[in-house]
């Protein structure tokens, strides 16, 4: 009885550990699963599944699978978990900013000859973005579909109604610093029930925005051009510039109001003036017909044109359970988001493939020709093992600055003691 | 007898009787406040938006949420990965613990005392320091991700062996001996003899490895990859934190979580509460 | 005689075997296996080159993992005396004697929010905390306080709501032992006292009081122990913030590890822990030991 108990016991466990151990394993017949997990939200992965559809139904022998994204952080620790436990997927989305780290981590495999069987043309990338996931080994480790700066959106009906638009329907605002605190006065004057500039004062927004704002009075990198022992090279005083200017449009004094809980809701929703974050924005916007708005660069208020910008890559993972055959087949979808870029672009991104750039297709399409250009002045953290992880620690410092915890020189001091130990 | 004329005697007594009651209750209605807001907030109606107080526990009421919760979420089958979890690592902790707690105690062996000793050693190694090295093994193992990851680990319970141990040390060494005349193996000896003695024990430990298990965050956290694997403290969070404006569904989710336990809670809860002071676990 | 000795050594193996099997491969091997990741660089993916003491030495210069071990520190001074008057109070009202049925209700109260999950309360919190929309804030507006509260905004009030909460959570479990060492008492000291004359003050503080004391030392340990270890409702509240204002040790931990691939460091800072833990689990142990089997 008790042995009947224990032994049926075992055997439920092996074979329910077994379970999940043959989940994704392809069978004889039917296409190859490729299974593929991303970080998206919202629109973004409706555009990713569409595409992925019309890779299924284009050929036969693969087929990519897509389970629920996760948030970005719990979306990297799961993927390089589930590849440390040869549980991975075939093909995980990742920034580009990322993919130094996990190349030095041994995560990724190069692409170069899975995509020249699957004939994709890689000269064909930007080079600017392929020139960031060339590693040591003088080999690409992730595709990059496309580039995703940090913009600028104005809701145009309130533009209008608060007269803020030059006669030839374009913002009227004077590209310099003062010109930029000007125009939001005169936003308060005319809607001061609106909030003016729709900035939350923590995480990626903000952090962007200081980031363009650094780039633009000509701050240098944060870390010098070393994939492991990169040493720090932030330009001090210019940070804290960056960090006060911005801080001084937080609170009351300023025009970007405390504890802004949803940002995008309120755009949308005409509560908000305007806001700045990735292009993105752009894809959620124009699905609602009643809203107008404006998609522009950040306006260049200092001596350079810049901005933050990052770009979705995609890379195979480097374990057991993927195949040859897999990775062909991960190569292969590659393969036709190379080609279907500009379907890609309907997310709001700008496409990484410089034939997809120049095509009409793509020109015609409403908003991204606005914001096309800003891809040559998007300065993007990369180069090292510590860029993704740097990231973090500038939103993290940034953070207490805009709460007022610290001042800006202090945060700043403590932003670059962080970093420098980042890399220890 | 003593316990009525205690009573008698404390309620002729207490002055202030009436007052420790009043407090007693608003107390408690403190506690379950949070509880009943929760399972109030799972029936109201998705696009309500609501700012004064009593709104919240008012009507209009609708079941609504719990359909489309069941139909946005894996919140069931995370239910039933606990629930599975919580049963598998409590009927392999009740079965290794007791048949080395018998060995320990009816058995004379070489090394006994420091068996038991190396056992007893076991109750200071604090889990979640050792969770890194822990998740390594299971790695090299390649069990990650899988239900024998989650459950295995957490059933070589040093307190259930102690536990038992001393409750079998109560059962009489002639009884043990009448029975081997009689011809028992030691192995019935253990199954009929000993283990019926020592159900208030047994139930004990299960009580306590079903709400460590049903509970357990960190390890399922590190453990599991796999959605289809998730257990609720895992399933939960990932559901709730794309939601920071409706409080509908999160609610939902939470009470789908817990009514079962709420359950089962209001039927054993003799048994738990007795559990608990027995063994002096924390949560 | 020999013979039967060895039969009752393999009879006793045959029963230790699954659980010390078990208990071996991942109660005890983890101890050493912890001690050697901390002596090399060992990433998520992959053991790396010896590393000597190199993590032991970063770590006593990394501030972050000072601050975080003082953040789980003040989670212990903050939370401990809280969950051992309060529940001490709890026991003694719900040791009054009337009907069974309001002694029942009392004490389920108290104790049912201990058996929800972690996840479940830490998501009611955070939606009765919020700003605007949340009932907490809805209540002070009600009660004239103007204005919103940001509970998990600024770092005081981030500490507050995360020990009030799992005050209210886990205050049943010492509540529970509190209420059972009560009930204990003899009924024939109180009846003694009586008969000296003793005041109902009196018989609290010369009976009950004398009484509790081996539980309450039980209890602190336990809870000094278990609050040393806090980590998920913080995590999923504050998720350490604002900043790193509430991050406790096991959380930095857990993003030294899983974040940024560190294996190797994170062991390390296991390692302070386990000590930490130890030295406490010693003490517990023998001062009396597990509850009260023990």
């Amino acid at each position: 009885m008790k042995k009947t108990a224990y032994a049926g016991m075992i055997l439920l466990l092996t074979a329910v550990g077994c379970q999940s151990q043959d989940a994704g394993t392809s069978t004889e017949t039917g296409p190859v699963e490729v299974e593929m997990w991303s970080l998206f939200s919202g629109g973004d992965q409706a555009y990713m599944q569409s595409l992925i559809d019309g890779f299924n139904e284009s050929q036969e022998e693969y087929e990519v699978v897509m389970p629920a994204p996760s948030e970005a952080a719990d979306h990297y620790t799961k993927v390089v978990t589930s590849v440390a436990a040869n549980r991975g997927p075939d093909m995980a989305v990742a920034h580009a900013s990322i993919i130094p780290e996990f190349y030095n981590l041994g995560l990724t495999k190069p692409i170069d000859n899975p995509a020249e069987n699957a004939g994709l043309d890689l000269t064909e990338v930007n080079e600017n973005i392929l020139q960031t996931l060339k590693m040591e080994d003088n080999k690409i480790h992730s595709y990059p579909i496309d580039t995703h700066p940090t913009v600028m959106f104005f809701n145009k009906t309130l533009l209008e109604e608060a007269g803020l638009l030059t006669e030839s329907g374009e913002v009227d605002m004077e590209e310099t610093p003062e010109g930029f605190v000007d125009f939001y006065k005169r936003a308060e004057e005319a809607l001061p029930d609106t909030i003016p500039l729709a900035i939350p004062t923590v995480g990626y927004d903000a952090f962007t925005v200081w980031w363009a704002f650094y780039h633009q009075m000509g701050g240098t990198d944060m870390y010098s051009d070393d994939l492991q022992e990169p040493e720090v090279t932030m330009d001090n005083e210019t940070a804290v510039e960056a960090a006060e200017y911005l801080k001084s449009m937080f609170g009351k004094e300023g025009f970007i109001p405390p504890n802004i809980s949803d940002p995008y809701e309120q755009f949308q929703t005409d509560r908000a003036l305007s806001l700045m974050t990735g292009v993105w924005g752009t894809g959620i916007w124009e699905t609602d017909e009643s809203f107008e708005f404006i998609a522009q660069p950040i306006p260049t208020l200092f001596d350079e044109p810049a901005t933050y910008g990052d770009s979705h890559t995609l890379f195979i993972p480097e374990q057991e359970s993927t195949t040859d055959e897999k990775t062909a087949g991960a190569a292969a979808f590659m393969n036709y988001l190379h080609e279907n870029q500009a379907q890609w672009a309907q997310a709001g991104h700008i496409p990484a493939n410089d034939e997809v750039t120049d095509s009409e297709e793509f020109n015609e399409m409403p908003y991204r020709s606005d914001y096309a250009g800003v891809v040559e002045n998007v300065e993007q953290p990369s180069g090292t093992i510590y860029s993704n992880m740097s990231i973090d620690v500038m939103m993290r410092n940034l953070d207490e600055i805009w709460a007022g915890r610290v001042t800006p020189q202090e945060g700043i001091e403590n932003l670059e003691q962080e970093l420098d130990e980042l890399v220890k | 007898m003593s316990q009525t004329k205690n009573t008698l005697l404390q309620r002729n007594r207490d002055p202030y009787l009436r007052i420790k009651i009043l407090i007693g209750v608003i107390l408690a209605g403190v506690f379950l406040f949070p509880i009943i807001w929760m399972l109030f907030v799972s029936v109201k109606p998705q696009d309500m938006s609501i700012t004064a107080p009593l709104n919240w526990f008012t009507p209009p009421y609708t079941l609504s949420n719990y359909a489309s919760v069941m139909g946005e979420s894996d919140v069931l089958l995370w239910l039933f990965n606990s629930a599975f979890v919580g049963f598998a690592t409590t009927v392999i902790t009740l079965i290794v613990t007791s048949l080395a707690a018998f060995a320990i105690s009816k058995i004379k062996f070489r090394y006994r005392r420091a068996i038991f000793l190396f056992f007893l050693a076991g109750m200071m190694v604090p889990g979640e320091a050792t969770i890194i090295p822990l998740f390594e093994i299971v790695k090299s193992m390649n069990l990650l991700d899988s239900y024998t990851a989650l459950i295995l680990p957490m059933t070589a319970s040093p307190i259930g062996v102690i536990i038992l141990k001393s409750f079998f040390d109560g059962v009489p060494d002639e009884l043990m001996e009448s029975a081997k005349i009689d011809g028992c193996s030691h192995w019935r000896l253990y199954w009929n003899i000993v283990l019926p003695l020592a159900k208030p024990a047994m139930a004990a430990i299960a009580i306590f490895t079903f709400i460590g298990s049903w509970n357990n965050f960190l390890w399922p956290f590190l453990a599991i990859v796999s959605e289809e694997l998730y257990t609720l403290p895992i399933g939960i969070p990932s559901f709730n934190s794309t939601y920071s404006t409706t409080y509908m569904l999160p609610m939902t989710v939470n009470a789908i979580a817990s009514l079962p336990v709420i359950i089962a809670f209001l039927i054993f809860e003799k048994q738990i509460v007795k559990g608990v002071s027995f063994t002096g676990i924390k949560g | 005689m020999k013979n039967q000795a060895l039969r009752n050594d393999i009879l006793a193996g045959m029963f230790l075997l699954p659980f010390f099997l078990i208990y071996v491969v991942f109660t005890i091997f983890p101890i050493f296996k912890g001690l050697q990741m901390s002596f090399f660089d060992w990433s998520l993916i992959e053991k790396g080159e010896f590393a000597g003491f190199s993590q032991y030495t970063a770590l006593f210069t990394d501030p972050d993992f000072w601050q975080s071990l003082w953040n789980t520190t003040l989670f212990v001074i903050l939370s401990t005396p809280g969950m051992i008057l309060l529940a001490l109070v709890l026991a003694l009202l719900a040791n009054i004697n009337v009907g069974s049925k309001l002694r029942t209700f009392l004490r389920g109260s108290y104790f049912i929010p201990s058996i929800l999950s972690v996840s479940v309360i830490s998501y009611i919190a955070i939606f009765m905390l919020q700003p605007y929309s949340g009932i907490v804030n809805n209540l002070l507006n009600s009660f004239g306080l103007e204005g919103q509260v940001y509970w998990l905004a600024n770092p005081v009030l981030a500490w507050v709501s995360i020990v009030g909460v799992t005050l209210w959570w886990t205050v049943g479990f010492n509540f529970i032992l509190f209420l059972t060492s009560l009930q204990d008492i003899p009924d024939s000291y109180y009846e003694a006292a009586e008969i000296d004359g003793a005041t109902r003050w009196q018989m609290f503080k010369d009976v009950t009081l004398p009484q509790l004391i081996p539980i309450s030392r039980v209890i602190f340990l336990l809870q000094v122990l278990a609050s040393f270890k806090v980590f998920a409702q913080i995590l999923l509240i504050t998720d350490g913030g604002p900043g790193t204002a509430t991050r406790p040790l096991i959380q930095y931990i857990y993003e030294m590890g899983f974040e940024q691939y560190d294996l190797g460091y994170a062991a390390a800072m296991s390692y302070v822990l386990f000590f930490i833990l130890l030295i406490f689990s010693v003490i517990q142990i023998r001062s009396g030991g597990q509850g009260r089997m023990i």
